[in-house]
């Protein structure tokens, strides 16, 4: 009997093992809707868990999307119990370690402005390190391990699965490559402490710092996030797509990286569907036209990505903005969009002031 | 030359046949894997070629092809072009390992039968001499001293100088081109000769690039002159 896979993200909402959801693909193909609808889903269809949405890229758009203001701290979206939302924000997160930097210098005896803490005053450090490539990333990374950490420790909100707004195709493939690099430079780097272990500890004996503790603790943290990582009911990834050449050329491109990761990724969300054919009262011959493109390329992936979950998402008439109008339009993941029948909806989006 | 025409012979021999392996190496994996006979050696050779005309043929066929119309079959040759290339990989890295005895097999053999025997006969027979000046004073002191006694003798030389006061090549009789000197004097000939053939005749001419932009003349610095605004008035188009 052949195994047929739905064409929506109805398993997934309803998962009550996943932890991590990405949602990622190219630039501009609705990636923040995307990830906002599947948030908003699950906070709904699980309403006894708690659900946070991140967002690590670096021009956010959550705040835009749900209409209200999020900053680096996770805070819960104005009427849902269970879904909160924050957005990582490199600069103000570098300019907490400045200042955390400045008060240790401080309270080690550098005093004045003569002092490393002088050095450092005016945020020399979120500076220095805000231009480093990849920092946005790693800032990322460091989200995921603290939410680990406080899930370890039973400390702060507890969040039973994160969605990761990502940023386009080739930061999220950094990030998710972080796990490996780290891995791998501690592995090195706990040889090199396992030898020069005593001199290390006595160099940075000032500040009581045990330098090969910190990298086992830390080496533990990667090792923890890259098993979590590849297991497939722990994590998934959820491609975003619309129905053209040079999006499909990157979700492919993207698969490809993401299953040599080990990485589970089995959904693709194809937005900004026209289903003009099912559209006669707004006889619009160009949006049929480009309809008959987009059906070329849904037909290429329907042929290439068999086994996966492929929803197809209508193009709405007006901005998808605000929980009202991204709850009407999440319901097509949770059961598939019916042209014939939900064709008012997309018009309904459209009244919004 | 005298009986001792076996010599030069040998040398001649070792030299080229020395070329000819140097000539021949880009070969040498090719020929190890045909004298490697072993099953497992053809059956990997077999894999590898099949992989390659398998590669060739998805190449070919997606560069005929549009990537925009015919996307499907497009991705699924290049997914098929990724397995590939790592299954070649792969069967390379075997034939390698399987190659790889046989290279150090031949490496030894070459060590014992070419590279030791010649040098222990240019050791051996270093002073020997191939050709005989016909008269003494033919070349002047120092060269005949090199060309009897290798170029030892020009760095023993002012050692010579002090100790006698003069150099004195009464002591090399019979006068004539050593061995080593002769080796030497082959192998730069032979070196040179292949520079040549190499420069003159294997070596493509690379053309300069040509110019692209006109170097800036008169009459267009004219023309600039005519773009400035000159008056107020506005033409309409």
């Amino acid at each position: 009997m052949d195994l047929v896979v739905e064409p929506n993200l109805h398993a997934l909402i309803n998962s009550s093992t996943h932890k991590w959801i990405f949602v990622g693909g190219k630039g501009g193909v609705g990636k923040t809707t995307s990830s906002c609808s599947i948030a908003i889903q699950m906070a709904q269809n699980q309403p006894h868990k708690q659900f946070l949405l991140i967002s690590t890229d670096p021009a956010h758009n959550l705040s835009d999307a749900f209409g209200e203001k999020f900053g680096k701290d996770a805070r819960r979206v104005t009427g849902t119990n269970n879904l909160s939302c924050m957005e990582i924000d490199p600069s103000a997160a570098l300019k907490d370690m400045n200042d955390m930097a400045v008060s240790q210098a401080n309270e080690n005896g550098a005093q004045g402005e003569d002092g490393f803490g002088g050095l450092l005053q005016g945020g020399a450090l979120a500076e220095l390190t805000g231009s480093i490539p990849g920092i946005d990333e790693a800032l990322s990374f460091m989200e995921v391990m603290k939410h680990i950490k406080n899930q370890e420790k039973g400390e702060g909100e507890r969040y039973d699965t994160v969605i990761f707004d990502t940023a386009p195709t080739g930061h999220t493939l950094r990030f998710l490559q972080l796990p490996n690099t780290l891995s791998k430079l501690l592995e090195k780097f706990g040889e090199i402490t396992g030898r020069l272990g005593p001199m290390l500890n006595s160099l940075a004996g000032a500040g009581n710092v045990d330098i090969s503790t910190k990298l086992n603790q830390l080496k533990e943290s990667v090792e923890t996030i890259k098993d979590q990582f590849t297991n497939p009911d722990l994590t998934t990834f959820v491609c975003v797509c619309i129905s053209e050449f040079l999006s499909l050329y990157e979700t492919e491109r993207l698969i490809q990286e993401l299953i040599s990761y080990d990485m589970d990724v089995n959904s693709i969300i194809v937005n900004q569907l026209l289903f003009a054919d099912d559209d006669q009262e707004h006889n619009c011959k160009r949006c049929q036209a480009r309809w008959k493109m987009q059906k070329k390329y849904l037909d290429q992936i329907d042929e290439l990505y068999e086994d996966f979950h492929v929803v197809k998402m209508p193009l709405c008439a007006g901005e998808i903005r605000g929980l009202e109008n991204l709850t009407k339009f999440s319901q097509f993941l949770n059961k598939e969009y019916d042209p014939t029948k939900d064709n008012k909806i997309i018009y309904e989006l459209e009244n919004r002031k | 030359m005298d009986s001792g025409g076996w010599i030069v012979y040998l040398c001649i021999f070792f030299i080229f046949f020395g070329k000819i392996l140097e000539y021949t190496s880009s070969y040498h994996d090719r020929w190890f894997a045909n004298l490697t006979l072993t099953p497992e050696a053809r059956k990997l050779d077999g894999q590898y070629r099949s992989f390659l005309l398998e590669r060739q043929r998805l190449r070919e066929e997606n560069n005929s092809i549009s990537a925009q119309d015919n996307y499907a079959r497009w991705t699924k040759n290049n997914r098929k072009l990724g397995e590939l290339d790592k299954k070649l990989n792969t069967v390379r890295n075997q034939m390698q390992e399987t190659n790889a005895s046989s290279k150090k097999i031949f490496g030894k053999i070459k060590l014992i039968g070419l590279t030791i025997p010649f040098w222990i006969l240019k050791i051996w027979q270093r002073n020997h001499v191939v050709y005989h000046f016909p008269k003494q004073d033919l070349f002047p002191k120092l060269m005949t001293g090199v060309w009897a006694r290798g170029w030892l003798y020009l760095a023993l030389g002012p050692l010579q100088y002090l100790r006698n006061g003069a150099l004195n090549i009464h002591d090399y009789v019979p006068l004539g081109v050593s061995l080593g000197i002769w080796i030497w004097a082959l192998q730069t000939t032979i070196n040179t000769l292949e520079f040549l053939v190499k420069q003159l005749i294997l070596t493509k001419s690379v053309n300069p690039p040509p110019q692209k932009t006109k170097p800036r003349t008169e009459p267009e610095v004219k023309n600039l002159q005519k773009l400035e605004i000159t008056d107020d008035k506005v033409e309409l188009d």
